[in-house]
């Protein structure tokens, strides 16, 4: 049985947080908070057992991204965008090094720019990362190291370069 | 350097979500009962359009669905039964042994994880252990595993398992030569047939006693173009054995023979002996044309269920390919479908009840139930059994 007032709970303490993330994946306010909603959607679908789960954030985390870097619903989130927002998003009134790295991560491959966002905007280690992408933690070492990497050129300011990880593993290596 | 990155990502990300309004818990609700909605329909609607044979697009039926009983002559328009459909043995491309859900296909229980080889599969009449050929360097060894998992027993030496429908008995190929049950390809470093070989045999062995009856191809054939079998299919009295046969060379020599195994010799018809007669085949695909079987089975009622194909010879060049179900005499009761002419159509089978026949088309698993038309439940697959 699905119990609406725990998922309202769960949705109004954590939906914030998973917009902000997604933003710095996708780099589009529309897709972020249209991926969001799908993916909410989906966990209250299956609320029962998703509520269960360890980390129901993670699940709705993963499947928002999933549902972001899926090529048909990119499209359609566009023109949904196009038809809500009409423009493309303003960053009027973002700071200009969020603004900056949120266009520099959108230059990077995609599972690169999300380990960076895991691990740099929520926190999450190497271990974490690697269990909720599903990816060994060497690969995820990997996609930090180049991501980094990748947005040196992007970053020109040095002091906005994200550093290595301890024992992260160089993409020159 | 890392911390300056982390932290001003950080903090413009809380800007950014401190301005955003999202939208209430009760809209994102609504749109997932939407979406719970839409999959109740959808599943509804799949459910159906395989409940009603549907997703056979792939194949064409001759006929309106219907369920003849008995001969062409004293057909019926008897409604199909609507038993529950069995469960499925199968064995990957990748020589694993599966049990399947009959109605998604996904495999339920993995009993062997690999090394079982193409061709026939037998479940026990109880359904409780499922028979299987392996293939170790240049043997073939018949093994038997419970279906409900566990460590193989081995049997013996030998392929393409059938087990009677009393489970006393279970009838086989020995191979003169290792390379696959119906093929002439030989393996790479096993023995090669010579005319000193000796030929294929069909082998009827008791179960509890391990005693063993054999049956030889007729005197006559060289052992140096044997004929193969393919398939080996008990009769529903246990007297008699269907053995599929061919080719001996050149896509020629194929033969579907009911072999009487009170009166049979050889698992060929002979001219010196009785006890083992060729099927014939209907007006419409005659020997003359270049049509065979390819490969056939008993059905509960005496009847079979076959695959005819067109044309024998070399080189290799089908323009028929049909499944049907058959009388004793070869006369037509129902076409269940025509195959793919760039496919071999192979483990043919039919549930204990009479109610469901499977094949394989190439890799795919095609059900049909009841005369209706049949539809692919999934692939991937070199044999597969009603359990």
């Amino acid at each position: 049985m699905r119990d609406s007032g725990t998922f309202d709970e769960f949705y109004s303490g954590s939906v914030r947080r998973v917009t902000g993330l997604l933003y710095a994946m996708t780099g589009s306010h529309a897709e972020a908070e249209d991926c969001v909603q799908e993916a909410y959607a989906r966990a209250w679908q299956r609320w029962d057992k998703v509520s269960e789960y360890g980390d129901p954030e993670a699940w709705v985390r993963t499947v928002a991204y999933r549902v972001s870097i899926s090529t048909w619903r990119k499209t359609s989130n566009m023109r949904a965008a196009h038809r809500r927002h009409g423009a493309p998003d303003d960053p009027h009134g973002m700071s200009p090094d969020y603004v900056a790295i949120i266009a520099a991560l959108r230059k990077i491959p995609a599972h690169q720019r999300q380990a960076i966002v895991l691990h740099h905007l929520v926190g999450l280690s190497v271990e974490e990362i690697a269990r909720e992408t599903q990816a060994p933690p060497g690969t995820v070492k990997a996609r930090l190291s180049r991501g980094r990497h990748a947005l040196v050129p992007y970053l020109t300011e040095t002091d906005l370069v994200p550093g290595a990880l301890p024992g992260e593993v160089s993409c020159d290596a | 350097m890392r911390d300056d990155f982390s932290s001003k990502l950080q903090a413009g990300s809380a800007a950014f979500v401190a301005a955003i309004s999202p939208p209430p818990p009760e809209s994102v609700r609504s749109r997932g009962d939407k979406r719970r909605r839409r999959k109740a329909i959808t599943s509804a609607v799949l459910a159906f359009a395989i409940g009603a044979g549907g997703g056979g697009f792939a194949f064409t039926s001759f006929d309106q669905p219907r369920y003849i009983s008995g001969s062409a002559a004293n057909s019926s328009t008897a409604p199909p039964s609507q038993s529950s459909r069995p469960g499925i043995a199968a064995v990957t491309s990748k020589g694993a042994l599966m049990i399947l859900n009959p109605v998604t296909g996904e495999a339920t229980k993995v009993l062997v994880a690999s090394g079982v080889a193409a061709g026939a599969l037998a479940v026990s009449p109880d359904g409780s252990a499922v028979y299987f050929a392996v293939k170790l360097g240049c043997k073939d060894e018949i093994e038997s595993v419970p279906v409900t998992g566990g460590r193989p027993t081995e049997i013996t030496a030998g392929v393409l398992p059938a087990v009677s429908a009393d489970g006393t008995k279970m009838a086989f190929a020995r191979e003169p030569f290792s390379g696959g049950p119906a093929h002439l390809d030989f393996l790479p470093g096993c023995p090669q047939p010579t005319p000193a070989s000796p030929d294929f045999t069909v082998v009827v062995r008791d179960l509890a006693t391990g005693h063993e009856t054999v049956y030889p191809a007729p005197p006559g054939t060289s052992a140096a173009l044997p004929v193969a079998i393919s398939r080996l299919s008990w009769g529903p009295g246990g007297q008699q054995l269907l053995v599929s046969a061919g080719p001996s060379q050149d896509n020629e020599g194929w033969d579907l023979a009911v072999m009487d195994l009170a009166t049979a010799r050889y698992y060929l018809p002979s001219a010196t002996s009785a006890g083992t007669s060729s099927v014939p085949l209907t007006a419409g695909a005659d020997a003359a044309r270049g049509y065979y079987y390819r490969e056939g089975v008993f059905l509960p009622d005496g009847r079979l269920f076959v695959n005819v194909v067109c044309c024998s010879g070399a080189p290799v060049h089908q323009t028929k390919s049909l499944l049907q179900e058959l009388s004793s005499s070869g006369q037509l009761s129902r076409k269940v479908a025509t195959g793919f002419l760039d496919r071999d159509h192979s483990s043919l089978d039919v549930d204990p009840a009479g109610d469901w026949l499977l094949y394989l088309s190439g890799p795919d698993l095609f059900l049909s139930q009841a005369g209706n038309a049949p539809f692919k439940l999934t692939s991937g697959l070199i044999a597969a059994a009603w359990q």
